[in-house]
């Protein structure tokens, strides 16, 4: 019954994310809520907040030093004792707190919703996961269409805990680790930003294309897309997702269990919640018929795992005798752990990779000294260190954008900065009058503005527009430059007034010997705003006669150009 | 032979070929659904066959009526007033025709900053052409921006909703290839599409006034270019012979010009306040050189300096000396 209830619920909220998401992509949001998994996604608004404030690296390391210590005193060596939980508990507490007095953070409001969750967590597991998460709603249809030609004996073998689901403790470890030190790789396997990331690039376009194909002008009148399609690196991203659907096959909500450290975080606070399922051992008959249905490898007939338990209420729906029933928790129990399997070693060593982030991340690439040319951010964009720190790679202003200029990064931002959106003027440009992507952003990453802040016109007039980067005219390439053929398409495009491209008006002598006329392009960089329309429009389509680069960009002084 | 492994399904040769053949199966068919997806049925390609824009005037429209120019403040009464100056909007629309109107939705600009035509006139034309019996009123544009933020900001999806048209926003599959028959536009991709699938029986341009640095004037003739798809920058590289092409590519019903606001300079986007006049004009016509002669003189540029007018003019299209036909009301 209760179960019916749970579905009924995982599909509402699978649902309300999905058209949230094709929200995003209709022009002009209006003020829908369209971030909003985002923000009740707690790990997301730890990580951010972690990574984005400022201070000192040795309160960094000295936090981080503290809280590894807490979790070697509460894991052993020994039994663990209360004493030595209430300890690990103290030190977690002081850590937290010289983090957050030591530092200066600008947090972003709405990811206060994250709290939420927390609390419900706190109280009742994680029902986050089994009720709510529309990944974790797609992995369980996906794990339960796997299940569907399976024996009891083979879904009892594939329901069983293995010890390898301890992966995402540590893959949480890390991520948090990582955002003591300012880096911030929560989206790389956060549920909520991959699942956004992966349908807006992938599910969405798809499902748009077949649309299109199959029903024609009904379908382009009421459903359509108004954005272009193309994703660079999408085999990436789609195939990531495609994998991991695909694992469920195997192993029922495989990613939920392996690899998710939002279900990971919230293991851990589930530990404490006071309201959970009991099994009566006087009743049970030991038939296994609840771990053959449990999808998250709790073990309900044998010592119950609480921090894998998702609250799903498959258990008890599907006992006989009624022996698994939700309640009151009353004290510590024989029949359950409450505690994840880490043990010491591995929280070390997942803790060095966090960290490790921090120096490879950013030794490897120039790009903090000499900004690479093609960073170019979305108008609103912190500056590169914020931006990074703050960014998620969900991909949400990716969908946003009309035009599709907004792509995911390969190598332009370093490894730090895979799949954070770029600029492709080949693909897209910006348009003067759209501050979509700011609407849309989760994180702050990208600000909201308006439009008078984004032109520089009004209050704001003082500041001067937002400039993504500057247009530079390859007179090797460009046709009135290159080869005496009249053009200005750059020109004609160019939206702002007095426009920042201006035209020469030149006699050139043709190789017949015959004069004629030929218009050629300047940029008066003080004038340019980087939006790129001049290089998508220019005819030259390959490697067109006028292109952008990231210098001149407001949001970072490294990319000062003009005096 | 194998002895099966406790638990595991043993796999001998004749289960492992099943196997193959339905994951090359499965393969192959998803393949070949997507496949079939994404492919569209390309447009036969015999130069003959292609559909060409035909003559979509009007019967009963006044043979020498010229040009009519009203100036109102009250831009839709003047709209009406230079219609009314042809001898009314039932000269040239009649019932059940379906009405194609192409106003000028390049940008993605509000209606100040007189880039695109004024949503009111839009609104006024497509009112009249309801009034007047039309069975359907279509509104499009391929825009250089991108086209649901050209349509929203500049006012001209909601104006013409409002007054009972249908607005369209063309996509790259809905563009074919049709014959032209020009000097420079033999053939192009064009936004054909809808004209054949509502069957429609009048076309009707309602450009804007605006300075252009290649045309010098973008008025009625280059209006048209927002009916082209495929890699139309490139035809700024003859602009002049493409702006007469257009011209002698059909005959429209009616061209109602938009001066009420004049871009002056900044064209054709513009952007600032002093880029814009005031001017409270509008022309109504269907001699298209005539009408970008007059509109040259009221955006302050030689006409006689413009290739492309006289270019015209010789080809019989029109005639630049307007002034003997031209009625103010």
């Amino acid at each position: 019954m209760i179960r019916k209830v749970r579905i009924i619920w995982q599909v509402f909220f699978l649902v309300l994310f999905f058209a949230l998401l094709y929200a995003a992509t209709q022009l002009r949001m209006a003020g829908w809520p369209v971030a909003v998994a985002a923000w009740v996604d707690p790990l997301i608004g730890i990580v951010t907040t972690a990574a984005e404030a400022r201070l000192d690296a040795l309160v960094r390391l000295a936090c981080v030093i503290g809280v590894i210590a807490a979790g070697v005193l509460a894991l052993g060596p020994g039994k663990p004792s209360r004493l030595r939980n209430r300890l690990a508990g103290l030190i977690v507490l002081g850590a937290a707190v010289a983090f957050l007095t030591g530092s200066e953070i600008d947090f972003h409001r709405p990811l206060a919703m994250g709290l939420g969750v927390i609390v419900v967590t706190f109280f009742l597991g994680r029902a986050f996961c089994g009720w709510m998460c529309p990944f974790g709603t797609i992995h369980h249809f996906v794990g339960w269409l796997g299940n569907l030609r399976r024996s009891r004996q083979e879904k009892l073998a594939v329901a069983d805990y293995r010890r390898f689901f301890v992966l995402k403790y540590y893959v949480l470890v890390a991520v948090l680790v990582a955002a003591v030190f300012g880096v911030q790789q929560a989206g790389l396997l956060d549920p909520i930003a991959l699942l956004t990331r992966s349908a807006g690039t992938t599910v969405l376009p798809a499902l748009d294309a077949a649309g299109v194909s199959a029903g024609g002008d009904a379908y382009r009148r009421w459903a359509w897309f108004p954005q272009a399609h193309y994703v660079r690196g999408v085999w990436l991203i789609g195939g990531v997702f495609v994998a991991l659907l695909l694992a469920n096959l195997w192993i029922p909500r495989f990613f939920c269990k392996t690899l998710c450290p939002l279900g990971a975080l919230l293991g851990i606070v589930s530990g404490l919640s006071p309201f959970r399922h009991r099994r009566r051992a006087e009743t049970c008959t030991d038939c296994r018929l609840c771990e053959a249905v449990c999808p998250s490898a709790a073990e309900p007939a044998r010592k119950l795992r609480i921090s894998e338990c998702i609250v799903c209420f498959n258990c008890s729906d599907a006992c006989p005798r009624g022996a698994i029933r939700f309640g009151p928790a009353g004290g510590p129990h024989a029949h359950e752990r409450t505690a994840p399997d880490m043990s010491r070693r591995g929280l070390l060593a997942a803790a060095a990779v966090g960290f490790s982030a921090w120096p490879l991340g950013r030794l490897i690439d120039a790009h903090r000294a000499r900004p690479d040319e093609r960073a170019i951010r979305p108008p609103g964009a912190l500056g590169e260190e914020a931006f990074l720190a703050a960014c998620i790679k969900c991909g949400l202003c990716l969908r946003a954008c009309p035009t599709g200029v907004i792509q995911p990064a390969g190598d332009q931002a370093g490894a730090e900065g895979l799949w954070t959106p770029v600029m492709d003027y080949k693909l897209g440009y910006c348009e003067y009058n759209c501050t979509a992507c700011g609407q849309a952003c989760p994180t702050g990453a990208i600000r909201e503005l308006t439009l008078d802040q984004k032109q520089g016109r009004g209050e704001f007039a003082a500041n001067g527009p937002v400039r993504l980067g500057a247009a530079f005219v390859n007179r090797g390439r460009c046709l009135p430059w290159s080869t005496l053929t009249p053009c200005v398409v750059c020109q004609e495009v160019c939206p702002v007034s007095p426009k920042a491209i201006y035209l020469e008006r030149v006699q050139v002598v043709d190789r017949q010997g015959q004069t004629r006329w030929v218009q050629r392009p300047w940029v008066d960089p003080g004038l340019c705003i980087g939006c790129g329309i001049c290089s998508h429009k220019c005819p030259v389509t390959d490697s067109p006669g006028i292109y952008v680069t990231a210098i001149n960009a407001t949001r970072d002084t490294k990319q000062r150009l003009v005096l | 032979m194998t002895e099966p492994v406790e638990g595991r399904v043993a796999t001998d040769r004749r289960e492992f070929l099943r196997r193959l053949g339905s994951a090359a199966l499965a393969t192959g068919g998803a393949s070949a659904a997507a496949g079939y997806l994404l492919s569209r049925p390309e447009p036969s390609a015999q130069a003959d066959g292609l559909p060409t824009f035909g003559d979509y005037s009007s019967p009963a429209a006044p043979s020498d009526a010229g040009l009519v120019t009203a100036q109102m403040t009250d831009h839709r009464a003047a709209v009406r007033a230079a219609i009314q100056g042809l001898g009314g909007i039932s000269r040239f629309v009649g019932r059940q025709d379906v009405v194609f109107i192409k106003p000028n939705v390049g940008f993605d600009r509000p209606p100040w900053v007189g880039a695109t035509t004024s949503p009111e006139v839009v609104a006024e034309v497509v009112t009249l052409c309801r009034q007047a019996g039309a069975s359907r009123v279509l509104v499009a544009d391929y825009s250089i921006n991108d086209p649901a933020g050209c349509f929203a900001r500049s006012g001209i999806g909601q104006a013409a909703t409002h007054a009972g048209a249908d607005v369209l926003l063309p996509r790259e599959q809905d563009f074919e290839r049709v014959g032209i028959g020009g000097h420079r536009l033999r053939t192009w991709p064009a936004y054909y599409h809808p004209l054949r699938t509502y069957g429609v029986t009048r076309v009707i341009g309602l450009p804007t006034a605006k300075q252009h640095a290649r045309s010098v004037v973008s008025g009625a003739m280059k209006n048209w270019y927002g009916l082209l798809g495929g890699p139309r920058s490139l035809l700024h590289q003859d602009l002049d012979t493409v702006l007469v092409d257009l011209c002698a590519m059909m005959k429209p019903t009616l061209i109602v010009m938009d001066a009420t606001r004049l871009l002056v300079r900044n064209g054709p986007t513009g952007g600032s306040r002093a880029d814009v006049k005031t001017a409270h004009r509008i022309i109504a016509g269907t001699d298209q050189v005539a009408m970008d002669t007059l509109t040259a003189e009221w955006l302050g540029q030689d006409p006689t300096k413009i290739p492309w007018l006289a270019m015209a003019e010789k080809r019989g299209l029109g005639t630049m000396t307007y002034t003997s036909t031209l009625r103010r009301v």
